[in-house]
């Protein structure tokens, strides 16, 4: 295999400034290299404001660099315009975000099947919804809207709307962030079985210490800069 | 907390400006209308005063007081007295500006022997004090020149009567002082009134035959002196017309009215005007509350949606509050204080606006169509200020009490209601819904059953029920809840039918309108209701203007109808020993010559309204005859298609070929009980009290019936024996002039003509008057319509109608924006979603412009439709206010296609500026914000 194939994402030097008026750029991320292993769960670990999410959002084609490059499957995101960014979101990634994001006047049912027709997925709809939410737990929901749920519940839905069009990846922010604890650590079981048994890759951040241990590659990140690597084996 | 509130206005600063607004428009609607309907009332009373003094060719205003003294022993200073206590009494309870104050005192008539003894006539002697101010001495003085004898004056018309000359003495021996010495007067001027621009002559009392007129210390000598008979007096004291409104003429009446009680000899000239206008005061007053009710009920229907709007975005902010143990009554004090502020600056601004709004709406010539002209008497009003307090008033508390819903809530309480999904059902809403429809309709089933007796009441001046007028609102709101109803089963329909088919984008859409919630309703109700209610306007302003017209031009019959003034010649018939008068016709020829250049056609219409028609048995009296020349009057007399059966042409050519053919109207056969073909009676009699023909009696065959004819109304109204205010039938029957001419002779007619484009009626009158003839009466059909168009009724209608078409549309400009803009706003966390998931910008778009197109364009046509059906379905009943009498050219509902066009042109310039708003929204979308700002 080669380095493309094993490295989903391949990240060199990335910086992202923002203009704050009156001041110099505030650089949000000061040069960064990063490498997302495919069919992994990565997680960028750092406290709040440390960059993280910018980071994700820059990977995840929904920002982009100021400086440097991103590579996404061989493909050089920093380049790519904005119609390719979005053929990528809509069709090669999935999203789960800390609001969850779900759409509120769609049940559970409804905010998955989006999804697949955003990807224009081409299988069976109805068995891929009721397989990705029998996978999060939620099988018996299907009608549920977004107000008729707990906060995990809405989470699984995120979770299952992320993956149901098979993506290569799935970027999520702080997906633990609003939930409790048991919640939280129920929803990164569902992330390490998705990675386990589907092979799909994640990237997640987070702050909670706890769940560290669930993550295959662990990118801690402080002021703009990426501060360590680990890699736990299995 | 001041701070607070003010940083809480400022922070929803597009939303509170809508809200000013709503209470800016509120405010001026409420504050115009005492400005709008006391202007309009005194329009009236100005139009009605200047109208009597035109018709009656008199000073409209004038209180004045006749008494007769017999007792002999007055005294003249007594008199005099007694006149300026009157005077007095008038001036201190009558707070109008005097315009003239005049007496005349007379002696009654004494018989004056002429000094040379050829002459002796009944004369009287009068004295008007003042006088010399106001007189033309024609030859002659003033001045007596002979001791002993009075100086005395005369007008030409007492000098050719009495055949007196200046100089003559004149003695009258009834009137002797205590030495038994008659009375001795010299005629030493002779005198005519000044056309000085005054009032002192406005009733001509110098005017009367055999009247001498003495200086005022030869009167005090006569009255004080000599022996007399009766002394008269007539005291008259105008009044300013000017200087009478609405505000002080019921005072003005009371105390007219409280004279008369004391004193019967008081008389006035304006009372029974006074009456008439009181009527149409509460008239006046109910058109201004029926058309104003809409438009207010619709301010506050689009402030409760800036509220409900404002309300649900700071719903979390209540709820914290509530939480942080803020109670209701706080929660609902900042609101009031906020409320407060918009208040205070609405009335800054309503004010101004409610003036100019007031100014508008006088302006308007018809609907929508403004006028430069003079609307002085639209002034501001110190009422204007209670009323403004009124309506800040009720907007602050209408704003305020939602926020006692909210601030119920802790911020728990709030996420778990949140979390309630709201159920109603379907069916549930849809009985509703119907059922308030159904209500409506049986509401107006009932009104249309009853539209005799209402057009009754309303011309006895009766008050209408309001919710006559107020079920329109609530059809309009039934028609709006069921519109929306079936318009979400549609979109429900489509969606379903396409549910596996449609893409992303299409699918959210569906799903947002058919699950967009109360909010996205309430505008769509809120876009029928206003859209609804701009047509309605439109269509029932319409509707009165058009069928007023058509009316009006339908009674008249031609362009211009003119009467000229026929002498009656006599001759003695020595058989029957009496005097005959007999109408010999005026040169017809003339006005051809005269009037070739102005008139295109013209013809000799007889109209007589008390006609004897009989046939086998039966009888009708007062029945209206025209004869006419048919072909004629076919080319000068107009008359709309499609009130007959038959077109009247061919009326008109049935009887021409049937030289004692008659054409009847449809009830005057029904009546007789005859038809086509039979024979029958018509008696006419002579106006003339001796006529060669008194009465005299036709015969002739009927050859045609019609429904309709140039000037023939069907019905009037009046009261009947029993004192009750009836509709009564109005029979018709035409004839052939030749016929008339050769049974009756010659009768005075009328000359109706059919002017050339841009001729005027003054330009045929000063034509016409200029070759020396002397026109009785004339009537123009251009001049009617215009005065039709300017009279307070149709004026404060036609006002009142384009200001709740304006506001309207400015109502569902904005309302529709305020919408679009604050759903972006509130949805931006969606859409960041949207786009993070990869739609494209185009697609978000495309998304938008659907929901518009399947919510709010689909809202605008129904409300079309709505205000299309309540037009047809209530013009009727609501037209009886103003076309309360039935007549030959039944009310139709007018469309008016143009103001449809400008109502859709706004509604689509509307969707644009909003698709192009959301579009710029949407572009400055920054997608990585609104995630984040979801996360917050």
């Amino acid at each position: 295999m080669s380095y493309i194939d094993d490295n989903i994402i391949v990240g060199e030097n990335i910086k992202r400034a923002f203009p704050i008026a009156g001041r110099e750029d505030f650089y949000a991320l000061k040069g960064m290299d990063i490498i997302i292993p495919r069919g992994r769960l990565t997680i960028l670990k750092g406290r709040s404001g440390s960059g993280k999410t910018t980071l994700m959002n820059i990977i995840g084609a929904l920002d982009v660099a100021t400086e440097g490059n991103v590579h996404f499957d061989g493909e050089n995101l920093s380049t790519m315009k904005e119609r390719d960014r979005e053929r990528l979101r809509r069709y090669e990634m999935g999203y789960v975000f800390q609001s969850v994001g779900l759409i509120p006047i769609m049940s559970a049912y409804e905010n998955v099947d989006f999804g697949l027709r955003l990807a224009d997925y081409k299988e069976n709809h109805d068995e891929r919804i009721r397989q990705c939410l029998d996978m999060v737990g939620l099988g018996d929901r299907l009608l549920h809207v977004p107000q008729e749920m707990s906060g995990g519940e809405q989470q699984r839905v995120a979770i299952a709307r992320a993956i149901a069009h098979k993506p290569k990846i799935i970027y999520a922010d702080e997906p633990t962030g609003a939930l409790d604890t048991l919640t939280g650590l129920s929803v990164m079981k569902v992330f390490k079985e998705l990675v386990e048994l589907e092979g799909i890759t994640i990237v997640m951040t987070t702050h909670d210490p706890n769940l560290m241990e669930f993550g295959d590659v662990v990118y801690e990140i402080e002021d703009g800069e990426i501060i360590g690597r680990e890699e736990h084996t299995n | 907390m001041r701070t607070y509130v003010i940083q809480k206005i400022k922070n929803k600063k597009i939303l509170n400006l809508c809200l000013l607004l709503g209470i800016v428009l509120m405010i001026a609607v409420c504050s115009c209308t005492p400005m709008f309907e006391r202007g309009s009332l005194d329009k009236l009373l100005q139009r009605k005063l200047e109208e009597k003094m035109v018709e009656e060719n008199a000073y409209p205003v004038s209180l004045y007081r006749i008494y007769v003294d017999k007792s002999k022993e007055m005294k003249y200073q007594t008199l005099k007295d007694s006149i300026m206590k009157y005077k007095n009494t008038w001036d201190d309870y009558i707070d109008i500006p005097s315009m003239n104050f005049q007496y005349i005192i007379r002696l009654s008539a004494e018989k004056a022997n002429h000094s040379f003894g050829t002459n002796t006539e009944w004369i009287n002697i009068g004295c008007i004090p003042g006088m010399e101010e106001h007189i033309d001495i024609l030859s002659g003085t003033l001045e007596g020149d002979e001791s002993g004898i009075y100086p005395c004056y005369m007008t030409e018309r007492t000098m050719d009567v009495c055949n007196y000359m200046e100089g003559d003495i004149l003695t009258l021996d009834g009137m002797q002082d205590a030495s038994g010495k008659p009375l001795k007067l010299k005629v030493m001027a002779i005198i005519k009134e000044k056309n000085d621009g005054s009032y002192f002559w406005h009733k001509h009392i110098m005017e009367e035959d055999k009247l001498l007129l003495v200086p005022e210390y030869a009167m005090e000598d006569m009255i004080d002196n000599y022996y007399h008979s009766d002394v008269y007096y007539e005291m008259n004291e105008l009044y300013d017309y000017r200087s009478i409104n609405s505000s002080n003429v019921d005072d003005l009446k009371y105390y007219i009215e409280e004279f008369h009680k004391q004193d019967a000899n008081i008389k006035d000239s304006v009372l029974q005007l006074f009456e008439e206008y009181a009527a149409d005061k509460s008239f006046v007053s109910t058109i201004c509350w029926v058309l104003e009710l809409p438009i207010i009920m619709l301010m506050f229907a689009f402030i409760y949606m800036v509220v409900s709007q404002i309300l649900s975005m700071e719903s979390g902010e209540i709820a914290m509050l509530t939480s942080r143990g803020f109670s209701r009554l706080q929660v609902m004090g900042l609101y009031l204080r906020q409320s407060g502020i918009l208040a205070a600056i609405g009335c800054v601004l309503g004010l101004p606006l409610g003036y100019l709004l007031c100014k508008l709406a006088a302006s308007t010539d018809g609907f929508l169509d403004f006028a430069i002209k003079d609307v002085s008497i639209y002034h501001a009003r110190w009422m204007m200020i209670p009323y403004a307090l009124g309506a800040a008033v009720i907007c602050m508390i209408f704003i305020t009490i939602p926020v006692a819903f909210y601030a119920k809530d802790t911020i728990i309480q709030r996420r778990t209601r949140k979390n309630t999904k709201a159920n109603t059902k379907v069916i549930r809403q849809l009985a509703f819904n119907i059922g308030m429809l159904g209500i409506s309709l049986y509401l107006l089933y009932n009104f249309n059953a009853r539209r005799g007796d209402l057009s009754i009441k309303v011309l006895t001046g009766g008050r209408l029920d309001p919710i006559m007028f107020l079920n329109l609102t609530f059809f309009l709101f039934a028609c709006g809840l069921l519109g929306l109803q079936i318009l979400h089963g549609v979109v429900r329909l489509v969606y379903w039918l396409g549910r596996r088919r449609w893409k992303p984008n299409t699918y959210a859409s569906l799903l947002q309108i058919i699950r967009g919630g109360s909010k996205s309703q309430f505008i769509a109700v809120f876009l029928i209701f206003t859209v609804s209610m701009g047509i309605v306007d439109a269509n029932v302003a319409g509707t009165i203007n058009t069928n007023n017209e058509e009316r009006t031009a339908y009674n008249i019959g031609a362009d211009f109808i003119l009467n000229e003034e026929w002498i009656p010649k006599s001759y003695k018939d020595s058989q029957q020993r009496k005097t005959v008068r007999y109408y010999v016709e005026p040169d017809y020829q003339r006005y051809s010559d005269l009037l070739s250049d102005k008139v295109d056609n013209m013809t000799r219409v007889v109209r007589d309204k008390d006609v004897k028609v009989s046939a086998s048995g039966a009888t009708a009296t007062g029945c209206m005859m025209m004869a006419i020349n048919t072909k004629e009057f076919g080319e000068t007399a107009d008359l709309m298609d499609g009130l007959n059966d038959t077109h009247w042409y061919n009326l008109l050519n049935e009887l021409a070929v049937n030289g004692t053919g008659i054409l009847v109207s449809e009830n005057l056969a029904q009546m007789l009980n005859i038809s086509v073909g039979d024979t029958i009676k018509y008696t006419r009699t002579s106006e003339l009290s001796s006529s060669e023909k008194s009465e005299a009696t036709a015969v002739g065959i009927v050859c045609g019936i019609f429904k309709a004819w140039p000037s023939y109304e069907q019905y009037s109204y009046g009261y009947n024996e029993a004192g009750e205010y009836v509709m009564n039938q109005n029979y018709g029957i035409v004839v052939n002039y030749a016929n008339e001419k050769n049974v009756f002779g010659d009768t005075p007619y009328e000359i109706w003509m059919r002017l050339k484009p841009g001729v005027g009626t003054q330009d045929i009158l000063n034509t016409v008057e200029e070759a020396g003839i002397t026109v009785t009466s004339s009537k123009s059909r251009e001049d009617t319509i215009v005065a039709l168009r300017n009279s307070s009724v149709i004026q404060i209608t036609n006002g009142l109608f384009t200001l709740s078409f304006l506001i309207s549309l400015v109502l569902c400009t904005i309302g529709f924006l305020i919408y679009w803009i604050t759903s972006i706003k509130q949805r931006e966390l969606l859409f960041g979603i949207y786009r993070a998931m990869g739609m494209s910008f185009k697609e978000v778009n495309g998304m938008l412009m659907l929901e518009q197109i399947l919510s709010s364009l689909l809202a605008g046509i129904l409300g079309g439709v709505s205000g299309m059906l309540a037009s047809l379905l209530h013009t009727g009943v609501l037209s009886i206010v103003y076309l309360p009498r039935r007549h030959n050219i039944a009310l139709h509902t007018v469309i008016d296609g143009l103001n449809l066009a400008r109502f859709m042109v706004v509604l689509c310039v509307m969707i644009v500026v909003c698709l192009v708003v959301m579009r710029n929204q949407i572009k400055k979308l920054n997608m990585i914000q609104a995630i984040k700002m979801g996360e917050d």
